[in-house]
């Protein structure tokens, strides 16, 4: 290790930090840093393939000799699988596999659970072939809702576990039992001149990508497999079907190109709901013949993971100047059957003096929650959010005041700064809540996030250098549509002094050197690094002393070489010390709302986002861009429903469960907020999750200041915004 | 029973519809109400050989009466451009040009597109494979992240610039409201609509 110096920071703040640095790492790319190629706009590398839709997906494998797989999935929630009778499946025509996957007697934990694998020679005979399974359910009852789950005497959904509440031991930061934090914090709301409780609750969102979880396996002479996979974990994926079917991992061949979309759903190596990627990889080995199963759209929702609900129970206590003396937050969610990760990021952020929280999850006969980008934090951040707007509100103080007084970043303070000039917030806020001319009323509201720097050494890329010159950049893991491939291109031309276009980048393939799963946005800061490093080394080696200055420079150097090729590896040892230790962003946003129809539209979103460095400005704002969006999508029209009685799905298509379109969504402006952060050599973050955690938050607060009535659950549905404009209207009659 | 209309019937009479075109509502009448069997043939279950054109080049195929056009292009021709997402006309991924005008080949039966002009994403390039103005734009303005809509919105948007060659913001969004995006790329793709509008003005 040796110590480093470095200009950290951002724009008119920063500082030179002093860090410590492996040996061997390269020099750390400060705010001082002059550079070429990194921070430009660089269309995306594979952007041409994905517009002319030569771009292969696992869905568009074909392959000679190709069967179809679907898993018969239970049509009931509740309840014990009496018998599965797949005789008249097994005779079908065209049917070459039907394995039961359960025994009699297994609870049904869930609609869709995994009953058994059919194989078949078309899609058509494979349907028609499910269709003659028998399933026999002796019924038992379901629950679908939170609140059905956690009343007495509800059924348990792990019978064995009696009960559904789950973790009410976890407390926030604390080990075990939350009770002494929350005495604390109920001692400390004594001394406040206002208290407020309020209930902040959430839907289950459902990810839909639109490349549903899927595989292509392809068994091979020499006993190994190759696997064509829609995941966000081409390791994962090897690692489970390796162990599925007893090979070791170099055996299994995981091939991701190109991906549609996962958001945390495609981490492992099935999906969360459902082991049908390694029943495949069984049905292919023992058919000797390539096995594809896509999920239907149905199947998507019914296992494909989701967003857990939440129920957030807040308490806080402030002084008259806006001070916080406590916030406790009681959080429940419904996981479906999983048994844990209904939590939610509330509190985070602020300073909000004592705090206490417990997390609870509460069972349900539903499919899983999974990771969902930045889990926790969009609900969580929705319900802390219209906490201190409502504590703003009734203390007279502004909502963006109030925030800055509690506020622990430097770098969301110059970032409340940016959002409220860009959106006029000042003039905005003259109006009071509710004030404005109608019917169709308008108001600003403001929310913030944060997330980690996640960029970890664990990744090792191949560089490979040719005498004509051409460069060949590899790793394993896979580029979900975030830009992966782009990053690290642009990382690599920067070092050797090319275009972005002279690099060929491949990943995808696990038999190229190890990469992480795209989980926690650490995939850019992971692989960047890495690519930085073997780039060095590569430049080094060639060019030596000269100035890594053209293609013209490179080649020529290159040509001198004695080998055919040289392969150089970039593998970090360690990260290091960040100039902040989080990562923050806020997002404003303008509605407009119909207080006579309750519906409201998103006018215009202001997103100031520290990505640390920014390394390819075009594909970094259309993360925030989409991040966005899918929070519009997640304030306003997403819910995933039950039936009540039966807990079964009401809707398992893009219609009942409807996402953002094109004519929902505003424009949107994406302000890259730069932060030499220091925590690698490239000083920069990951980008997918952090600023998808504001905007329901920012949306819920403009549609009070639009408004003067809180709706204080998601979705902000008409129903729900008309139910709001009544309370509001009758509690000012009441006198309050 | 035998005097009323059967679902044969029916068939018969739809099969006429699918080869007479103009004459369609004169078909169906007459399977209402006449008990002889029209001279055209039934079709299916089994496979029906028939031709499609399909980026300017005639293609044989031989697939069941149910199979969609989607199923077909994306089964027999090998053009996975179109994509499956929704299957039920939601979505708009599967977005070919029908005759020039956008259509969800989801929704649509291989049968009924034989004698119709059919331009998936693959055949908006060129004939020397240079990308269309469009999908350069898409690129140049990143309007695609996991790129699974991106066939279908390049292909309402080359479906909306035939027939109005300068669209509003506005006019973009509401040509694409049947098209769905997860990654959040729509304020992208209406800039790089509206941009490859101007580059075509521009005798590109």
């Amino acid at each position: 290790m040796a110590k480093r110096k470095t200009l950290a920071g951002f724009k008119g703040n920063t500082r030179e930090m002093e860090v410590e640095v492996p040996d061997g790492e390269p020099e750390i790319w400060g705010a001082d840093a002059d550079l070429r190629v990194v921070g430009a706009a660089v269309p995306r590398v594979d952007g041409v393939a994905k517009a002319t839709g030569r771009a292969v997906y696992t869905a568009d494998v074909r392959l000679p000799g190709m069967l179809h797989g679907r898993m018969l999935r239970a049509p009931a929630a509740g309840g014990t699988l009496k018998a599965l009778d797949l005789s008249a499946a097994e005779i079908a025509p065209g049917v070459r596999y039907a394995k039961a996957v359960v025994r009699p007697g297994v609870n049904i934990t869930h609609e869709g659970r995994d009953l058994a694998f059919l194989v078949a020679d078309t899609e058509e005979r494979l349907e028609a072939a499910l269709a003659l399974c028998r399933v026999e359910i002796e019924p038992g009852r379901a629950v679908a809702t939170l609140e059905d789950a956690a009343a007495e005497g509800a059924p348990s959904v792990h019978p064995d576990r009696p009960g559904n509440l789950r973790g009410a031991a976890r407390g926030s930061g604390e080990k075990g039992d939350p009770a002494p934090a929350f005495e604390a914090a109920e001692k400390a709301m004594e001394k406040a001149d206002l208290v407020l409780e309020r209930v902040y609750r959430t839907q289950v969102q459902v990810h839909t990508p639109l490349e549903t979880h899927g595989v292509v396996v392809r068994p091979e002479e020499d006993g190994s497999v190759t696997v064509w996979a829609s995941t966000q974990g081409t390791f994962s994926v090897r690692d489970g079907i390796a162990g599925a079917l007893k090979l070791s991992g170099n055996r299994v061949r995981v091939l991701t190109e190109h991906m549609g979309g996962g958001f945390g759903c495609k981490l492992g190596p099935s999906a969360p709901g459902s082991g049908f990627a390694l029943e495949a990889a069984r049905a292919a080995v023992e058919l000797k013949a390539p096995v594809r199963c896509m999920l239907e759209r149905r199947e998507e929702h019914l296992v494909g993971g989701n967003r857990p609900s939440s129920e957030q129970t807040v308490r806080m206590g402030l002084k008259k100047d806006g001070t916080f003396l406590a916030y406790t937050a009681r959080i429940r969610g419904t996981p479906g059957f999983p048994e844990g990760g209904a939590g939610a990021a509330n509190p985070m952020i602020y300073d909000l003096g004592r705090t206490a929280k417990e997390e609870i999850s509460v069972c349900t006969h539903a499919g899983p929650q999974t990771a969902f980008r930045a889990p926790g934090h969009p609900q969580g951040a929705f319900g802390l959010e219209s906490a201190v707007d409502e504590a703003a509100e009734a203390l007279g103080i502004d909502p963006l005041d109030l925030r800055t007084r509690i506020n622990r970043s430097g770098i969301r303070a110059a970032q409340f700064e940016e959002g409220a000039k860009r959106i006029g917030w000042r003039e905005a806020r003259r109006v009071k809540p509710g004030e404005g001319p109608g019917p169709l009323k308008r108001g600003v509201g403001v929310a913030s996030g944060t997330w980690y720097h996640t960029g970890r050494a664990r990744a090792t890329v191949e560089i490979t250098v040719h005498r004509d010159g051409g460069v060949d950049v590899r790793n394993g893991a896979q580029d979900i549509g975030t830009g992966t491939r782009t990053v690290m291109a642009v990382v690599a031309a920067e070092v050797l002094g090319l275009e972005v276009g002279d690099l060929r980048i491949h990943l995808g393939d696990t038999t190229w050197p190890a990469g992480p799963g795209s989980g926690g946005s650490c995939t850019a800061p992971t692989l960047g690094p890495a690519v930085r490093m073997a780039a060095e080394e590569a430049r080094a080696a060639i060019l030596g002393d000269r100035p890594a200055k053209d293609r013209r420079a490179w080649a020529a150097a290159c040509a001198r070489m004695e080998e055919e090729s040289r392969t150089f590896l970039g593998k970090p040892a360690a990260y290091f010390d960040a100039y902040e230790g989080a990562i923050a962003g806020c997002q404003f946003a303008e509605v407009e709302v119909d207080v006579e129809t309750g519906v409201v539209r998103v006018i215009r979103v202001v997103a100031v986002q520290d990505c640390g460095r920014a390394i390819d400005r075009l594909t970094a704002e259309s993360q925030v861009i989409g991040a966005v969006i899918q929070g519009i999508s997640y304030a306003l029209f997403e819910d995933r429903r039950l039936d009540r009685g039966t807990a079964r799905l009401l809707h398992g298509d893009l219609e009942g469960y409807r996402i953002a379109g094109p004519r929902d969504v505003p424009d949107i402006e994406a302000v890259m907020f730069s932060v030499a952060n220091a925590g690698n050599t490239l000083g920069m973050s990951g980008l997918g999750e952090p600023p998808a955690v504001p905007t329901a938050g920012a949306i819920a607060n403009a549609v009070f200041h639009a408004t003067g009535a809180r709706v204080r659950e998601l979705p902000i549905t008409p129903a729900r915004v008309l139910a709001a404009l009544a309370e509001a209207k009758a509690a000012k009659k009441g006198g309050r | 029973m035998s005097k009323s209309l059967g679902r044969r019937d029916f068939l018969k009479g739809a099969a006429a519809v699918a080869a007479g075109g103009a004459a369609a509502i004169p078909a169906v009448a007459a399977a209402w109400t006449q008990e002889a069997a029209p001279a055209t043939p039934v079709l299916g279950p089994g496979p029906v050989p028939f031709t499609l054109r399909v980026n300017g080049k005639d293609h044989a195929v031989n697939l069941e009466p149910r199979a969609t056009l989607l199923d077909a292009l994306r089964g027999p021709l090998g053009l996975t451009g179109p994509k499956e997402v929704c299957d039920r006309g939601a979505c708009g991924a599967c977005a070919v040009l029908l005759d020039g005008v956008p259509a969800s080949s989801c929704m649509v039966l291989a049968l009924d597109a034989e004698g119709r002009e059919i331009t998936t994403v693959e055949g908006l390039a060129g004939p020397d494979g240079k990308p269309h103005p469009l999908q350069e734009a898409f690129v140049r303005e990143d309007a695609l992240q996991c790129g699974f809509c991106t066939p279908g919105m390049v292909t309402s948007c080359a479906g909306l610039l035939r027939r109005n060659p300068d669209p509003t913001a506005e006019e973009v969004r509401d040509a694409l409201s049947g098209n769905l995006c997860r990654c959040g790329t729509y304020p992208r793709i209406v800039k790089a609509c509206r941009s490859a509008a101007a580059a075509m003005k521009g005798g590109r």
